[in-house]
């Protein structure tokens, strides 16, 4: 009798004893893992500063670098217009040259128009997150409300759409030109500001978005605004020209 | 009595035991909860990380592009050859062309029919399969011979579709210019934009071709408008 009670205790401790240390080793595991988890995301955050630091300045360069370029083929173009006979023909080649930078997007430009700013739903208890966050086909259709009232030139966060400019989910950003970035979205439009407000405010995309899944949508006229030109000027490898033609 | 004690006894130790083992369990639980979570996060770090080292690649490449160009003129500039002078202008020229889609272009790529099933093709439809195509780094993109620019609008007005200003019904023949695989690879992904369309009732069929023409856009003043631009220099 007696030892069986003494039985009973000794493994009762014995199991306590081996808890106690398992869960001792569970602890330290994990502070040893958060620890190294620490650490890399340490280096990467390092290496992502230096990286966006690189960025900033080969950005830099760039735009040096277009700004010499203009300079050049100006230089080159009053060169040869100073010979009277080419005069006329190098102003209509210039002229040519500045219209079609402009169509291509490669200039910034001012004008009148709208800026709308688009943000998540207010937090609030849904079933599905995903329903309160701006998605990608939303601004895809934003857009192209816009581009129906005849916008000019338009820009999402300073980044200018142009024939080749996506704008794709990235996590939790969203992606132009390549380059990501999260809400709120701006998007400038140059065109007409009373046609552009109306039919944007008024197009069904907007009034579900606003009323059904409260993502915030506001649209203001303006005056004067400032759309970039596209920054990232690139050969077209596979698309080559037909060239003479064309 | 002693009986008694023994069982209370027990009782107390297997209640003890008890909280632990559901103790040790909730935060074992809670380590690796938490680790997944630092994973993820970790995850996050390093997509950013390799997101921005391929932006600086692509600087790169444009900033010598650009050099590259600045030589040429320099050169031209240094040179006493008129001729030379004028081409150089000229080539550049035909570079903005090419940007502001205003040159016939041809390359290999995907040509991919949209048509109606069992509904009909919708704005958004096309919308979605444009900006697929462009995220997979499409370098010209046309529907029905409308070449597609930065202000191409995609419009429903009854049972035609709009775009350029211009008419349409379906089928659609999209024509992208892109490195093929890498294009059908990316619509064809699984919940990809072919699923996506199959799933509204559409029929869709994708055919490669080493040798796309993408014709120019329309260059009447109807699609490429600028009368509201000021270029700011």
């Amino acid at each position: 009798m007696k030892l069986d009670r003494k039985l009973v205790f000794f493994l009762a401790l014995l199991v306590l004893g081996l808890m106690l240390s398992a869960q001792f080793k569970s602890t330290i595991n994990a502070r040893k893992k958060s620890s190294t988890v620490i650490e890399v995301s340490r280096q990467y955050r390092e290496q992502l500063e230096l990286e966006r630091a690189k960025n900033a300045e080969l950005l830099k360069k760039v735009v040096e670098s277009q700004e010499l370029l203009d300079v050049r083929m100006r230089e080159l173009a009053e060169t040869l217009a100073a010979d009277s006979e080419y005069q006329e023909y190098m102003d209509e080649l210039m002229k040519e040259i500045e219209k079609t930078r402009l169509l291509a997007g490669l200039t910034d430009v001012r004008g009148r128009g709208v800026i709308v700013t688009i943000d998540d739903a207010p937090y609030a208890e849904v079933k599905n997150i995903e329903e309160l966050l701006v998605h990608d086909s939303d601004l895809i259709r934003i857009l192209n409300e816009l581009k129906k009232a005849g916008a000019q030139a338009i820009s999402i966060n300073e980044e200018r759409i142009i024939n080749t400019s996506e704008v794709i989910c990235a996590g939790p950003n969203v992606r132009v030109n390549k380059n990501r970035y999260p809400r709120p979205f701006v998007v400038k439009a140059i065109g007409d500001p009373d046609r552009l407000y109306r039919e944007l405010s008024e197009s069904a995309v907007v009034s579900v978005l606003v009323s059904i899944y409260g993502i915030r949508i506001d649209i203001r006229k303006s005056d004067d605004i400032l759309v970039p030109g596209y920054r990232w000027e690139e050969k077209y490898p596979l698309a080559s020209g037909l060239g003479g033609e064309s | 009595m002693i009986k008694l004690y023994k069982n209370i006894a027990l009782t107390l130790v297997c209640v003890i035991l008890g909280v632990m083992l559901s103790w040790q369990y909730e935060s074992v639980k809670s380590n690796n909860e938490r680790a997944s979570l630092e994973n993820k996060r970790l995850e996050e770090l390093k997509d950013l990380l390799i997101a921005e080292k391929n932006n600086n690649q692509r600087l790169r490449n444009n900033l010598e592009e650009l050099q590259k160009r600045v030589d040429e003129f320099e050169e031209a500039m240094r040179r006493d050859d008129r001729d030379e002078k004028i081409n150089t202008l000229t080539s550049q020229l035909e570079r903005y062309r090419l940007l502001a889609g205003l040159k016939d272009v041809k390359g290999p790529g995907l040509i991919i029919t949209v048509d109606d099933g069992e509904s009909y093709v919708q704005d958004t439809d096309l919308l979605t399969l444009v900006n697929e195509l462009k995220a997979s780094e499409a370098q010209a993109i046309s529907i029905n011979e409308e070449r597609i620019v930065a202000m191409s609008e995609i419009r429903l007005a009854g049972k035609y579709i709009m775009i350029n200003g211009r008419q349409m019904l379906p089928p659609f023949v999209v024509k992208a210019i892109a490195d093929p695989d890498k294009l059908e690879n990316s619509l064809r992904m699984m919940n990809g934009v072919v699923d996506y369309l199959k799933g509204w009732g559409l029929k869709v069929t994708i055919e490669r071709a080493d040798n796309i023409v993408i014709q120019k856009v329309r260059d009447d003043g109807t699609v490429l408008r600028h009368d509201m631009l000021t270029p700011v220099n």
